[in-house]
């Protein structure tokens, strides 16, 4: 008999919970495996999750989560990774665009906002799995994050051009190989995590910018330097957005088949 | 706890799930004791024992716990009607010594008590 939906539901918040707090990945399964069986036993005897998990399922969460370290090993592991990986993708950008200049401000600001963005991001992941937010509120709270990342980059940027002076900027050859050492990074980091995010993400930003700058659009639609990578960093959202929710719909489909 | 209805019935409940916080962990030891069990057993054990009040998923923080506190070992072993492997719990010698610990405890706690609510 496969588990209802709402049970289903519930072991995958926990799961994002869990992982968003820090917990070690292993751990994580071995405690949502324990209560899928757990959950199945009850359901062909007629109790519902609310019998087990309680009214709160945050609380119910919280307390599982008190009983488990915090897996520093993976911390440490992952947390420079992330932030690398993040790095590179905006170095990455810098370097197709106009170039490598930074001040002092972008020197600190860029690994300090990827620190905070990357706390903000585990922080909503933790706020919906408890509350058990419905989907379509979930796209909401997501596209809103994305929204703010774009934000405190502009910030950054704004600050940097007003009053920071440039203390590294790059010739056309610097760029080139920090451009190459960037995406090298970055598939590097797709390979080892078997994942195809690190790579898809900059090609879903920085690919239709790059486009849309070909001499043929350019000629169509005259747009300036700014306009183009706004126009591009939006396409990269919506493109984002849609390799999401076909990740999940694939998800459900597997699951579905599996059941 | 949150009282959501209020009312007698639950109040009561809350009580004893109140009351059961301090003891439940001792009860898991004891039923564990009496050998190998997972965690829907271990349910149904309690409920046997008249401990229906008992919130389901309660025991998953304590066996954490306990097994944090080497008190339990766990052994996964493959079911024959296929899924993950179903975990197993069994008591440690410390986890023994915890439970002598356990029932001299109550055994004075639960005098007491009855002594006080005779007068």
């Amino acid at each position: 008999m496969p588990l209802s939906e709402k049970s289903r539901d519930f072991l995958e918040h926990l799961r994002v919970y869990l992982i968003a707090s820090g917990k070690n990945e292993e751990e994580v399964n071995s405690i949502v495996t324990e209560l899928e069986d757990h959950l199945r036993e009850a359901e062909k005897k007629g109790k519902s999750i609310d019998h087990i998990v309680g009214s709160s399922p945050k609380e119910y969460m919280e307390s599982l989560a008190k009983e488990m370290p915090f897996d520093y090993v993976s911390a440490i592991k992952y947390i420079p990774l992330v932030i690398i990986g993040f790095l590179s993708f905006v170095v990455l950008g810098d370097a197709l665009r106009s170039g490598i200049d930074y001040s002092w401000i972008k020197l600190i600001g860029y690994p300090v906002a990827a620190l905070f963005l990357m706390a903000v991001t585990m922080g909503t992941f933790k706020f919906l799995s408890a509350r058990q937010v419905k989907e379509g509120k979930q796209v909401a709270v997501l596209s809103g994050l994305g929204v703010f990342n774009i934000v405190v980059f502009l910030f950054l940027l704004y600050l940097s051009k007003n009053f920071g002076e440039p203390v590294l900027v790059l010739d056309k050859t610097g760029n080139l190989l920090v451009g190459i050492v960037a995406a090298m990074i970055l598939t590097g980091i797709a390979v080892m995590a078997k994942i195809w995010i690190p790579v898809l993400v900059p090609l879903f930003f920085y690919g239709p910018e790059l486009i849309l700058k070909l001499e043929v659009f350019q000629k169509l639609h005259n747009w300036d330097e700014a306009t183009t990578t706004l126009v591009g960093i939006g396409i990269g959202n919506v493109l984002v957005l849609i390799y999401s929710l076909l990740s999940v719909w694939m998800i459900n489909k597997k699951e579905a088949a599996h059941e | 706890m949150v009282i959501k209805v209020p009312g007698g019935m639950q109040l009561k409940e809350t009580q004893i799930s109140q009351m059961l916080k301090g003891i439940l962990e001792g009860c898991l030891l004891a039923l564990i004791a009496k050998g190998e069990t997972y965690g829907y057993e271990i349910i149904e054990k309690l409920e046997h024992h008249g401990l229906t009040m008992v919130k389901e998923g309660s025991i998953y923080p304590l066996l954490l716990r306990m097994r944090k506190g080497k008190l339990v070992e766990v052994t996964e072993k493959t079911l024959p009607s296929g899924g993950p492997p179903r975990k197993y719990y069994r008591i440690t010698e410390e986890g023994l010594k915890e439970l002598e610990d356990f029932k001299k405890n109550w055994e004075t706690l639960s005098r007491s008590i009855e002594n006080l609510l005779k007068e």
